[in-house]
């Protein structure tokens, strides 16, 4: 069990964080994912990986909670995405074998911007932008995390990086 | 170009740089980029957003996620175990609580409508239960199914029998009843219960006999009309005497001598003719001028020869 947990926990923490936006919200996330994944162990058959299914526990969890917060109207009061990313961004512009304090900035920047276009995505789009572009699924494995049909996953990944590239050509300017 | 052209652009050129497309389809992209630039400017620019998506550090999970979910799984595995018992328990209990409640819901009323219609249908009965009693003396016999047997040939000297038509024979069934039960005649009456008459027969001495139709004087006012038949041997021959009153009958009874009996029933046959004559004056018939039929097979073959007191007299009412 603290197998499957280390090895895939932080790509599933990774992935939530990067959907709903908040770190102590994916972390709750992750950890009912496993949560429910464990306990529903016996139920499990070899027809998917556990990678998919996990991912496919996490995923809809997340979707869930994203849906419900925004029917109640909350969000995070600071854009915790950004300000943690920057945070990190902070240690690597201390980190000298970095490259230059100017290329770390605009890339800092750069970061910034591609998160705050992430966000105004629309949820469903930018489940399959975090599956592909960010965790680097397959095709296949996206299309067995979502329950979609490989054709879907292709148009609708389409559209969601087009959505993400207006999005990205208006905070740029 | 319009936009669902340009969906199918871009969505050609997701594809590509997935390496999702067939040969075919990227040999084709490949040409056309090949004579666009917009187009391969567009496909740069979408593996350029790519590769920053790809680049965005990748975040890990906080320290101690392991315990925090070992501890959740302790939490919620206690949890279930305890909702699982509470929850069997309750149920079961729920369940039976349900069939409990359908069950009064469905029970409780036909209850309730059972006795109603009860009630409605035993009302009638009830009514005739609250009506007087005619007699409160208990029944002298009840052999009605199975026929009585009669006296062995031999011990009876007289058989006659006594039968009166009345509009209201339960009464004078109860009236000759209470006297049998109040002379003690019980264990030497015989009763036969038919669908339109009832017959005593009793078999005792001609004093007891006599007594009982002293006894019975108040009988004759309440019936319309009263025969006797005075019985000879095997039940062929016998005497009517039509319209007998109570003195006639407490005569015939106290003959022994049926030749001297059969004259004095010929000689009140002529006298109640003639009382009906006088009554009746247009000579009309008679209600129920036929002879009575018999209840009872009674055969005194040896009055003759027997000298025993004992006689055999039925009593017999008809309802008219």
């Amino acid at each position: 069990m603290a197998c499957l947990i280390v090895k895939y926990q932080d790509r599933l923490y990774n992935a939530i964080l990067k959907i709903c936006g908040n770190p102590d919200d994916a972390a709750e996330l992750t950890q009912e994912s496993f949560v429910k994944v464990l306990e529903n162990i016996g139920t499990f058959r070899s027809q998917s990986s556990f990678y998919t299914w996990l991912f496919r526990v996490g995923i809809n969890l997340t979707l869930t909670f994203c849906s419900r917060r925004l029917r109640l109207g909350m969000r995070s009061l600071d854009n915790s995405l950004c300000s943690k990313e920057s945070l990190k961004l902070a240690d690597v512009l201390a980190d000298t074998k970095q490259g230059s304090p100017l290329a770390n900035i605009e890339k800092r920047e750069m970061i910034q911007r591609i998160l705050a276009a992430l966000e105004k995505l629309e949820d469903h789009q930018r489940v399959l932008v975090v599956l592909r572009d960010i965790e680097g699924m397959s095709y296949e494995q996206i299309a067995e995390v979502l329950q979609l049909e490989i054709g879907t996953v292709k148009s609708r990944l389409s559209r969601a990086r087009l959505a993400l590239r207006e999005l990205l050509q208006a905070v740029w300017i | 170009m319009s936009d669902k052209d340009n969906l199918e652009k871009h969505e050609l050129l997701s594809g590509y740089i997935d390496d999702q497309l067939s040969p075919r389809q990227a040999t084709e992209l490949k040409r056309l980029l090949n004579n666009n630039p917009q187009i391969d400017a567009e496909l740069k620019a979408l593996e350029q957003q790519c590769n920053l998506l790809r680049a965005l550090p990748k975040e890990s999970a906080p320290e101690g996620m392991i315990e925090d979910i070992k501890i959740a799984l302790e939490r919620r595995f206690i949890l279930d175990y305890n909702c699982r018992h509470q929850d069997s328990a309750g149920r079961w209990g729920l369940v039976f609580r349900r069939l409990a409640a359908t069950a009064a819901m469905v029970l409780i009323p036909m209850g309730i409508l059972g006795i109603v219609v009860y009630s409605i249908v035993r009302q009638p009965q009830t009514v005739q239960d609250t009506m007087p009693v005619m007699s409160p003396i208990p029944p002298i016999a009840t052999h009605v199914s199975n026929p009585v047997p009669l006296p062995e040939e031999g011990t009876v000297a007289y058989s006659a029998l006594l039968q009166f038509q009345a509009h209201h024979p339960v009464q004078c069934r109860d009236f000759i009843e209470k006297k049998i039960h109040t002379l003690g005649l019980m264990d030497m009456t015989q009763i036969r219960a038919l669908s339109d008459r009832t017959s005593y027969k009793i078999t005792a001495s001609r004093q007891y006999v006599v007594g009982l139709i002293r006894d019975l004087q108040e009988l004759w006012p309440q019936t319309e009309k009263a025969t006797y038949a005075l019985l000879a041997g095997q039940g062929k021959d016998k005497v009517l005497v039509e319209g007998i009153d109570f003195k006639q009958t407490l005569e015939m009874l106290n003959l022994a001598d049926f030749k001297t009996a059969a004259e004095l029933a010929k000689t009140f046959t002529e006298q109640n003719s003639q009382r009906d004559l006088a009554a009746n004056p247009d000579g009309s018939p008679l209600d129920n001028p036929s002879q009575p039929i018999l209840a009872w097979d009674v055969r005194p073959t040896e009055i003759e020869q027997d000298t025993s007191d004992t006689i055999c007299l039925v009593i017999e009412v008809l309802g008219l």
